[in-house]
């Protein structure tokens, strides 16, 4: 899945003079937004490798280690530059994760009967067809269950039923609450926006000036 | 946030890494992962094989589960489903990794202990393979992406991604590589970070096995089997106070094994010159020098944005409490 941010480059007064002054499509309006692309894939890439390192929840609730989802996704980060005047500058973010920035996400088991969540270290980033010996056990009907193995010499409890392990929690679906900060704010954007802005100038500023060709008026 | 979904999907990072698994070919093998360390550095781009794996059915279609690993998202291509299916393959094509495929005692290879890296249904050899693999097309698209934009960001930082049980020393690494590149393109930086300009010779360095046992033999990330290791994009503003320390260009100084038959590896320019099949960035054609005649008004304009550039970054930061 992708989402796409469009972000217009000319959105602070600051942008809006700079580009009014570049003829539209010329090689500097052309350098000038493929700085502005590449600071915000940057950005971008950098947020979501910050933000990856803050969301282990589970994995470290467990004790496991994480699988790295979010990194595999900020490297997948891209944007695309339009050479066109007035066009916003898009930046492409692809995994279905990042619907959360814009509020709760609903996930529903596809093609299964149910969800399953791990409950254990060894669970975690394994499917459960991959454990073998595991068992289904109902908890509230059409609400949640859980695959368990039994306790190799535990003690049956007054019902006689031996203990169990829980290894998965299994759920008809669950809501991920919403997460802004998986992505950059419109206000980090604008701030690299600038910031890519002001390094064009400051190289416009570093390179020679062309001599003045000055041309005696024709009799 | 202006935001808004589309369903017309461009040519991603993901695809062109998913393009350059699916453009290799597969290859048999019964010889161990030390003996296919001796392949040449071509071949290892052009063919996928697996140590110790005869079976042609098998390697193929552990190629395409390869393939999904790249793609990475959905969820069929986790690397649990992957698994499970890869291991139903082995079952289909009568793996066991103590007599391993029909007739492999007659070539010769050894029975397998279960659950170690020999068995190929065991969980680290088949992460292995999966991650190694997709870790391996998306650093090279990355090289390709990168390599596109020169101009505004020139540079890599080499850093961690994800983090390891048991780290390798990168920072001793660096300077070994840099060590043997006589620091070509290699920046200084008083904090330890490993910042080099994306034409340097020492990210060739860094994967050669001819430096470290566990390297790749490719000049991107991740360098090494199962390293964590990744680059972080440095703009050219962020170099402004970083100097570099040799920047003479000369060839690759990398010590190598006369013994081995590791072919030297190509630049990064050499590298992509060898691929034609994969489809190429869009270069920035820009050149680095800014035509005043770009501007409306020509060179008064530009010197009108000057004038008042330095009260505007002071402003900028100011408003920001840099």
């Amino acid at each position: 899945m992708k989402t796409v941010i469009a972000r217009r480059d000319d959105a602070s007064p600051f942008l809006k003079d700079l580009q009014a002054s570049l003829k539209p499509n010329s090689a500097a309006s052309r350098q000038l937004r493929g700085g502005i692309a590449a600071r915000l894939e940057k950005l971008t890439r950098n947020h979501i490798l910050f933000a990856s390192a803050s969301r282990h929840k589970t994995a470290q609730r467990l004790g496991a280690t994480p699988t790295g989802y979010l990194v595999r996704l900020a490297q997948s980060v891209e944007t695309e530059v339009n050479p066109g005047a007035n066009t916003p500058c898009r930046v492409y973010v692809y995994g279905e994760i990042f619907s959360r920035v814009d509020g709760p996400v609903k996930v529903r088991p596809r093609r299964k009967q149910w969800l399953a969540i791990p409950a254990t270290r060894l669970a975690y980033g394994r499917r459960p067809h991959e454990i073998p010996g595991l068992r289904f056990m109902l908890m509230k009907k059409d609400k949640l269950a859980a695959l368990v193995s039994t306790v190799r010499g535990g003690k049956p409890d007054a019902k006689g039923r031996k203990p169990v392990k829980i290894w998965y929690w299994l759920k008809k679906g669950v809501t991920l609450p919403q997460d802004q900060g998986l992505l950059p704010t419109a206000k980090h954007y604008a701030d690299e926006m600038e910031l890519a802005a002001i390094d064009f100038l400051i190289e416009l500023e570093k390179q020679p000036r062309t001599p003045v060709i000055t041309t005696g008026r024709r009799k | 946030m202006a935001k808004k979904r589309s369903s017309k999907r461009p040519r991603s990072p993901i695809q062109q890494a998913v393009e350059i698994v699916r453009r290799t070919s597969t290859m048999t093998t019964a010889m161990s992962a030390r003996e296919t360390a001796a392949l040449t550095a071509t071949m290892r781009k052009r063919v996928f094989w697996s140590a110790r794996t005869t079976k042609a059915k098998y390697v193929e279609e552990l190629h395409q589960l390869v393939e999904r690993a790249t793609r990475g998202e959905g969820d069929e291509n986790d690397l649990g489903q992957l698994r499970l299916e890869a291991r139903r393959l082995l079952a289909k094509y009568g793996y066991t990794p103590e007599k391993g495929f029909p007739g492999d005692a007659k070539r010769g290879i050894p029975a397998a202990m279960p659950g170690t890296l020999r068995d190929l249904r065991s969980e680290a050899r088949l992460n292995l393979i999966f991650n190694t693999q997709a870790a391996l097309a998306r650093g090279l698209g990355q090289k390709l992406r990168g390599l596109s934009r020169l101009s505004a960001a020139p540079a890599w930082e080499l850093t961690r991604l994800m983090q390891r049980a048991a780290p390798r020393d990168w920072e001793e690494r660096w300077v070994v590589a840099g060590g043997s590149v006589n620091w070509v393109g290699v920046y200084s930086t008083e904090d330890g970070r490993m910042i080099a300009r994306k034409t340097s010779p020492i990210w060739e360095a860094l994967g050669s096995r001819a430096l470290f046992e566990d390297a790749l033999n490719v000049d991107h990330a991740p360098f090494a089997l199962n390293s964590g290791m990744g680059w972080l994009e440095m703009m050219r503003s962020d170099l402004e106070d970083l100097r570099l320390v040799n920047d003479r260009r000369k060839p690759s100084e990398v010590e190598r094994d006369p013994d081995s038959q590791v072919e030297p590896i190509p630049t990064a320019e050499e590298a992509i010159e060898q691929m034609p099949e994969v489809q190429e960035p869009e270069t920035e054609e820009v050149p680095e020098y800014v035509n005043p005649d770009d501007f409306i008004g020509g060179q008064k304009t530009v010197d009108k944005l000057l004038e008042n550039l330095q009260d505007r970054i002071a402003a900028w930061k100011q408003e920001r409490g840099l």
